[in-house]
């Protein structure tokens, strides 16, 4: 077992989402995949409980008290307990998971976008992948469209992993102190915290066997679409974290790439990293003796394709 | 009754009013199926006989021949032959059935004939019940029935010109009141309690309405005759049929219904609007639950999954599938249906899929490929009419783990767009750009038509399944990429486990059959295939300006060839004129020469051969 109460039972695992104005219908598809997934972790011996905990961005509400209970009502014994709690502000991803891990404590934590829905065994594939004492985090293989990241094909480690459904272990998660809402509020608050727990000590791994379903839709023109929003925070968070990993070559490189090229959308994420740093809104550099931060042509990691 | 029969003599098919037997016709395909029941011997009735055409036949076989007819002329002719004849009036229905019994006077019934009658009487299910009950009374003997299809090939084609001859005879005799398919011989005799027990329909492809032979709808050579054969050829097997020869049994399901007349509809009210037909072999769990998962987050969930496990072995592959289903969340699971399906190849579980299919629609997935969360919500926004729905796919490369590897199957490139989002049918003629999962069939195609794969092909069924059913249904592109195609580049798929000249040959084999048939082109084709020829029009001046060029080239080539020859015999001559020079030196200064050689003569020589060496030159 990759990790045991202290008084010898079972692990619990706790489920987070983080929904921003998401269409109830994914909300009671992702229901589905995760409670069957949750009765095969249980079922196998894995866990012995699986709660759900859903955080809200949006400026209004998604669910009420009635939706609440109709997703109780529907979820099976395997999980233990569905909840929501609307935030009333926009914490982003990364600091909607801070705040439904505040004052709740488990064993594991599984961050988990809306837009998906895992496969029967995912829950159960991805606590085996922990059971290695040398792994912190885990992420499991996205389906239909896989990210490019290399792995290492036997054990699985890579750069980075990525927050669209990350298993991590509680206590590591709390020694890191979460996700870096502070910086990093949509996009490489995974990378960061990824790379946060590789200068732990710790490894963090692709589960390939634990498929979930990211619902993905590619056109001729993008393999991997992107919406405005991503465009924005890819920007700035790439700005953000080479600010944070010490890597002024990234910064001064990434602004010239930014002034050089077309997008607005990324002018208008650059003036933001301005004001921050004018304001003194951005992180302190972090010393990387170990070289964890990986800036590769552009990304996090060597891709494979 | 009096009746019509068709005979094939002498190697030709003719048509004519003869009561004698020949057993190249109906009557004796009639005596063929009594022999083909292996009957027990008995009295065979022969309602509505005319002339008795089979007694004598059935007499050889052993059998006891009772013919009955309101037609006294017919009776006559049979007694003169020995024969048992009685008289009845078959419009007589309420009376039929005790008239039938006493007709057998006891006697054992091995059969009840009948032939060329129904088409006659107008109402047809009333009648046959009648008879129905009359068989009841007999003990339940078989029914045979030998009737006119009116769906023969000759009266399609004539009837899309507008053409409906009655005739004096034949297919559409005009004392006919009622005519038959064989779906609705089968759907009147299942209606009155008869069961279809066997058949041994007779076929000429040329009837008697094959007139005028000229006419453009039947004229062998006309692109449109052949078009409508090849349709007809499609639909059902019985586009030759001159006469359906059917053997019913009595049977205590579905009493007469009046509403049965009517055809039945074509996929049943709470159908689905799409059914998917997922093929497996049981031996890819990760794969086929990474498929399954894609279908089990579709933003659309009103279809049903046939999961058709094809292996040798229903076990463990089957239990394995079922294990492997039922994980999923129930109403997912509830929707997938598993079924195991033996033998034959690829297309075999397609097929079998496509027997139990009740949707308007049919889609299919291979447990390799994956799929995005609006496929099935694509398809059935973009369905209707009748059309085929296509939508796009990326392709992307795969491989089959090693050993000591972690993940089932790795990507090992990035998506690739290769086919257009945008239906071409004639580049379909060249090569498939529609991979399985990226099609969704109407049911019309499956049921109406008859459309299946062709389960002989090693591969390239889901291509050839295409074309014939693009050939009677227009395509509509949902222009969104909503499947990824997986071609693997190790482990075991189709394109692994069969060699690129098996995937060739196929190819060309479907190309030829292609070319077999008349090819029927959506409006628009007209102005593809004039800009192809354009386009070949300016390769052919492209490719005549190239090999000017490349003649060009060769001619300087030779030219140049000749120009090295002449240096080096040029050279050759320098070389010589060296020698003899060195040797003139060595000559001159020598003591011999000085004392006995003329100076003159060997300087003549010298500058006779410098002129022969500035003539070679300067001819270049």
């Amino acid at each position: 077992m990759p990790t045991m109460s202290p008084d010898g039972s079972k692990p619990v695992l706790r489920v987070q989402t983080v929904l921003f104005d998401h269409e109830t219908a994914q909300i009671w598809r992702l229901l589905r995949g995760l409670d069957a997934a949750a009765r095969k972790a249980i079922d196998a011996g894995l866990v012995g409980r699986v709660e759900w905990a859903l955080g809200d961005s949006a400026a209004n509400p998604r669910l009420g008290d009635d939706d609440m209970q109709a997703l109780n009502d529907a979820s099976s014994d395997a999980l233990s307990a569905v909840t929501y709690e609307f935030f009333g502000e926009n914490l982003g991803s990364s600091g909607g998971q801070n705040r439904l891990a505040a004052g709740h404590p488990s064993d594991l934590l599984l961050v988990l976008n809306p837009d998906t829905y895992p496969s029967p065994t995912a829950l159960a594939e991805l606590v085996k992948a922990l059971a290695d004492p040398a792994l912190g985090i885990v992420e499991a293989r996205q389906i239909p469209l896989e990210h490019p990241r290399e792995y290492d094909l036997t054990t699985g480690t890579t750069s980075w992993v990525s927050g669209f459904c990350m298993l991590v272990r509680r206590p590591l998660f709390d020694q890191l102190g979460g996700f870096d809402h502070e910086h990093f509020l949509l996009h490489c608050d995974d990378v960061d915290f990824s790379w946060r727990a590789r200068k732990a000590g710790y490894a963090v791994a692709i589960a390939p066997r634990a498929a979930v379903f990211h619902d993905k839709r590619p056109t001729p023109e993008a393999a991997w679409p992107v919406s405005d929003h991503e465009i924005y925070h890819s920007a700035l968070g790439r700005l953000m974290l080479a600010t944070r990993w010490n890597r002024p070559d990234i910064v001064e490189e990434t602004i010239a790439s930014v002034e050089t090229g077309q997008s607005q959308i990324q002018r208008a994420a650059l003036a933001e990293f301005r004001s921050r740093v004018a304001s003194g809104r951005v992180p302190d550099p972090e010393p990387d003796p170990e070289g964890v931060a990986q800036f590769i042509d552009g990304e996090y990691a060597v891709h494979r394709f | 009754m009096a009746s019509m029969r068709y005979i094939a003599s002498e190697g030709s098919t003719t048509l004519r009013y003869d009561f004698s037997f020949a057993w190249e016709s109906s009557y004796g395909h009639v005596v063929d199926l009594i022999k083909r029941l292996g009957l027990v011997r008995g009295v065979v009735i022969d309602l509505g006989c005319g002339v008795g055409s089979v007694a004598e036949p059935l007499r050889d076989l052993g059998y006891e021949y009772v013919g009955a007819d309101i037609d006294s002329e017919s009776l006559e002719q049979l007694a003169k032959r020995g024969l048992e004849g009685h008289e009845l009036d078959l419009g007589q229905t309420a009376e039929l059935a005790e008239r039938m019994r006493g007709l057998a006077g006891g006697r054992r019934v091995a059969a009840v004939l009948l032939l060329d009658v129904i088409e006659h009487l107008p109402q047809t299910q009333v009648f046959l019940g009648a008879v129905r009950e009359g068989l009841e009374l007999l003990g339940r003997p078989p029914l045979l029935v030998s009737v006119p299809n009116v769906a023969h090939t000759d009266l399609a084609a004539k009837l899309v010109f507008g053409r409906w001859d009655y005739t004096t005879t034949g297919l559409l005799d005009s004392t006919h009141t009622q005519f038959f398919t064989s779906d609705r011989l089968q759907s009147d005799a299942r209606a009155c309690g008869l069961l279809e027990l066997d058949a041994h329909d007779f076929k000429l492809r040329v009837s008697d309405q094959h007139f005028p032979a000229d006419h453009p709808g039947l004229a062998w050579a006309s692109p449109v005759a052949q078009s409508v054969r090849m349709w007809r050829e499609a639909a059902d097997p019985h586009g030759e049929t001159i006469q359906f020869v059917r053997a019913f049994a009595p049977c205590d399901t579905e009493p007469a219904r009046q509403d049965t007349e009517l055809p039945p509809a074509a996929v049943s009210a709470e159908a689905p609007p799409l059914a998917v037909v997922m093929r497996t072999q049981g031996r890819r769990e990760s794969h086929l639950r990474d498929a399954l998962t894609c279908l089990a987050a579709q933003t659309f969930d009103n279809f049903e999954v046939l999961l058709m496990v094809h292996s040798d072995d229903a076990e463990p592959a089957l239990g394995d599938v079922q294990a492997l289903v039922a994980d999923f969340d129930t109403t997912f699971a509830s929707r997938v249906g598993v079924v195991h399906v033996s033998g034959g190849r690829r297309a075999r579980p397609l097929n079998a899929a496509l027997e139990r299919i009740n949707a308007e629609y049919v889609a299919f997935l291979d447990d390799d490929d994956l799929v995005t969360a609006d496929w099935v919500e694509s398809f059935v926004d973009a369905s209707g009419d009748g059309v085929i729905v296509r939508s796009g796919v990326a392709v992307r490369h795969v491989s089959a783990p090693e050993e000591s590897h972690c993940h089932p199957y790795a990507v090992q490139s990035s998506l690739q767009f290769r086919y257009k989002l945008d239906f071409d049918l004639l580049r379909h003629i060249w090569e498939n750009e529609t991979p399985i999962c990226t099609f969704a069939v109407p049911h019309s195609l499956i049921e109406t038509i008859g459309l299946r794969f062709d389960e002989d092909l090693p591969v390239l069924e889901d291509w050839d399944f295409l074309m014939r059913c693009v050939a009677f249904a227009s395509v509509r592109d949902t222009r969104k990429v909503t499947s990824v195609y997986q071609v693997w580049r190790s482990g075991e798929s189709s394109a692994s486990l069969h060699e690129v000249d098996v995937w060739q040959a196929t190819q060309r084999v479907l190309q030829d059959r292609m070319n077999l048939q008349p090819l029927v082109l959506p409006a628009g084709s007209a102005d593809r295939l004039a800009k192809m020829c354009e386009r070949l029009a300016e390769l052919d001046a492209i490719r005549s300006q190239l090999e000017a060029t490349r003649y060009e080239a060769a001619s300087l080539r030779n030219e140049a060839r000749r120009d090295q020859q002449i240096v080096a015999e040029a050279s050759a001559l320098v070389g010589e004129l060296e020698r003899v020079h060195n040797a003139y030196q060595v000559t001159i200064n020598s003591r011999r020469w000085r004392m006995l050689g003329p100076p003159a003569r060997a300087i003549a020589a010298v500058r006779g051969m410098g002129r022969r060496v500035r003539g070679v030159l300067g001819n270049r």
